[in-house]
């Protein structure tokens, strides 16, 4: 056997057979990365979209491409009592039991629990004689938090908005590995600047649930955002643009919450785009 | 040392490719990529046919001398009545509008409710024959016929005369190239069928504000229905999903505090309950929903996707405000040895769109054994003149629906009581048609009102 002609042989042979491979993971990753790359000519004209329909982004535009699953979680079971000692400290507040919720009266002020999960909380607050800005009024809002104990873990600051009567509140987002479950919340209710009240409706997410794939880019969207908001009739300002997770709030057992791009804009308006569907999720 | 460099470049070209192929197959392309389409069967049963699906809801066989035997769905003479139906349509060559008649049919004559113009009927209408009900109207589409409805179709025992009624109340004399005499005959060979007569103004309460709309037969002598044990339908589910939902990935579940689980990926929705009901809504528009053979064609295709035909599942057709072909509701029943199992959340309800499904109710109750014949298998039933009474009295009482009664319909079957509880139980039960309104149900063990069904 001429072994010289074989080893010329065999190097042809898997020259070819690399060269066929080679394409193929070449291919195969072009594919891959055009689909997860937002490319700046495609951030470019995003953008040159929404100020066509009037909207100005004012936040950076994520570039990056994420692989999520939807979580399942349940409403968390909020110990009553730490939240009743946390409060009412300077006494012991009177117990009702109304419609399915438990109600202590104090004081200090009032405290319901309307369902799992939730806590609302009311008391006087002083006169409005002083309006913090915006950074002093987080501060005063941690303050009372931390005073009270009600610093709940994971809680990530999600922003200031005007509530009725152009009382400022402060919103707290809970945070599940790296994202924020926009359906579990914790809201300050601000009077001149104090703390006049909370609401909390807070979550456990339990698992991952079905596989995980990409969801879609922040420029597809804000493009979905455009389709579904029309062209605004004034100049509007888009203040967040950020990735979660966010479903309604079920009085269910367990459910599953989906990945959402949050979308909101300076006047307080909030828009969830579904990131695997593209569709509107409406709370 | 040449053959050293060959040696050399050869090694390094097999752990190139070796590598290369490791790459390739370990690698994780985008789920969009690595998982195309996949298309599987998914269809739980084989389809049926808009004229499978248009039954009639009885085959009446009047032997002459007002002796008249009635088959429901499920029952052996029924079908064999269906496939005479169908025989004489083949058959088909000429059809002729006969004069307007206010009131026809074998019965002409010998229903006090029988309105003018009986002797003009007479003429064409033999008194012994066999007729087939058709509370959905039946579409003929004959070549080179003028398509029509048939509420009614009739064929003499000689198989020498046939008619059919449109639902408009037009009569058709029918040429036929001839008749599966053997059918025929198997109606006129049967022996020991139970028998029935015309209900009339003297089984209704003294003075009734009452009146027929349509033959009523009340059975004669005592009356029995088999005993009858029903399942919960099982389907699978994790099947059923990926038919409702193109793309399982988008779809989220909810566990409700009932024991529900939804499923749904925002834009439609499924509920399956605790005792196995399915229950599928799409959040898209009302408007442009089906009715009439459209709908109807739809709905054999749906059904057969979505949980598949069992076998005694049949259109049914209670009655209501809109005529059954203006209906965007659509109601399928089970029937066991021709009794239907009748309640509010039962058997499958739908509505369709031309984008589709539109709404799908499906809690579907099986027949778990055969109907036991024997004597001590028969549970009876109080007779069915005092039940026809107590229905009417009770629905006069109770003042369902404004006006006189106009009763379309009476009969004995099985009433599924809290039919979406686990602890749901069925009953035997008569039920009095009332036309325009819905069904009042009679217990028929202790002869009280069970409940009022409109539709």
């Amino acid at each position: 056997m001429d072994l010289t002609r074989a080893k010329t042989a065999l190097i042809l042979a898997f020259l070819a057979l690399n060269l066929y491979l080679g394409y193929q993971l070449w291919y195969s990753t072009e594919n891959y990365l055009s689909y997860l790359t937002v490319t700046s000519g495609e951030v470019e004209e995003v953008l040159g979209q929404l100020e066509e329909y009037n909207y100005h982004l004012s936040v950076p535009l994520p570039r990056q491409s994420y692989t999520m699953s939807l979580l399942s979680v349940q409403a968390r079971d909020l110990d009553h009592e730490e939240l009743v000692q946390a409060l009412f400290a300077g006494g012991e507040p009177a117990v009702q039991e109304q419609e399915g919720e438990t109600v202590y009266t104090g004081q200090e002020g009032t405290l319901v629990f309307p369902g799992k999960g939730r806590a609302l909380y009311t008391r006087e607050g002083p006169a409005e004689d002083s309006q913090p800005e915006g950074q002093e009024l987080q501060s005063r809002g941690e303050e009372f938090l931390e005073e009270k104990g009600l610093l709940l873990p994971g809680a990530n600051f999600g922003g200031l908005y005007p509530g009725p009567g152009d009382r400022m509140r402060a919103l707290y987002f809970q945070a599940y590995e790296g994202f924020s479950l926009y359906t579990s919340f914790l809201e300050l209710h601000f009077q001149g600047d104090q703390v006049a009240g909370f609401e909390i409706y807070w979550l456990e997410p339990l698992e991952y649930s079905g596989e995980s794939r990409y969801v879609l880019p922040a420029t597809q969207a804000l493009r979905r955002f455009l389709e579904l908001a029309g062209p605004a009739a004034a100049p509007e300002e888009i203040t967040g643009l950020s990735l979660g997770y966010f479903s309604r709030d079920y009085d269910a057992q367990r459910w599953d919450v989906v990945p959402v791009w949050r979308i909101t804009g300076a006047s307080g308006w909030v828009v969830y785009i579904n990131a695997f569907s593209g569709e509107e999720e409406t709370s | 040392m040449k053959e050293k460099l060959k040696s050399l470049v050869l090694g390094l070209l097999v752990l190139a490719s070796l590598t290369l192929s490791y790459a390739l197959w370990y690698g994780s392309p985008p789920y969009e990529f690595s998982k195309p389409m996949a298309s599987e069967p998914i269809h739980f049963s084989s389809s049926r046919s808009l004229q499978a699906m248009i039954t009639p809801d009885r085959v009446v066989f009047h032997r002459g001398e007002g002796l008249y035997h009635v088959f429901t769905p499920g029952q052996e003479l029924f079908q064999v009545g269906v496939n005479l139906f169908k025989n004489c349509l083949d058959a088909l060559i000429l059809m002729k509008p006969l004069e307007v008649m206010e009131a026809a049919g074998p019965d002409a004559g010998e229903n006090e409710n029988d309105a003018e113009g009986e002797e003009e009927v007479g003429e064409h209408l033999p008194p012994a024959g066999i007729r087939l009900d058709f509370p959905y109207p039946y579409p003929l589409e004959a070549p080179g016929q003028p398509p029509v409805d048939i509420a009614q179709f009739f064929l003499s025992l000689e198989g020498d005369e046939a008619w059919l009624k449109t639902p408009g109340g037009d009569y058709y004399a029918l040429t036929l190239a001839g008749v599966g005499r053997d059918l025929l005959l198997r109606f006129d060979r049967a022996e020991g069928l139970p028998t029935y007569r015309l209900a009339d103004e003297e089984d209704l309460p003294p003075e009734a504000a009452a009146v027929f709309t349509r033959e009523v037969y009340l059975p004669e002598g005592e009356v029995g229905l088999p005993v009858q044990r029903w399942e919960q339908e099982r389907l699978d589910v994790d099947r059923l999903l990926k038919v409702f939902f193109i793309d399982m990935s988008l779809v989220r579940r909810i566990d409700e505090k009932d024991g529900a689980v939804i499923y749904t990926d925002g834009q439609k929705g499924v509920r399956i309950y605790p005792a196995g009901a399915v229950e599928y809504t799409a959040a898209v528009a009302r408007e442009g929903l089906l009715s009439g053979s459209p709908a109807l064609a739809m709905a054999g295709e749906i059904i057969a996707l979505y949980g598949g035909w069992t076998a005694g599942l049949y259109l049914w057709t209670p009655p209501g405000p809109e005529p059954p072909e203006s209906r965007q509701q659509l109601l399928f029943t089970p029937y066991a040895g021709g009794r239907p199992l009748i309640s509010s959340e039962g058997g499958v309800s739908l509505s369709v769109s031309s984008r589709g499904v539109q709404s799908y109710f499906r809690n579907v109750m099986l027949p778990a054994n055969e109907p036991q014949g024997e004597p001590q298998g028969m549970l009876p039933l109080i007779s069915a003149p005092e039940a026809f009474a107590k229905a009417v009295e009770y629905a006069l009482q109770e003042r369902v629906g404004m006006g006189p009664l106009r009763i379309q319909g009476f009969y004995p079957g099985y009433y599924l009581r809290e039919p979406l509880s686990e602890h749901k139980q069925a009953v035997t039960a008569w039920f009095l048609e009332l036309e325009g309104l819905g069904l009042v149900v009679m217990n028929a063990a202790s002869g009280l009102p069970a409940a009022v069904l409109r539709f």
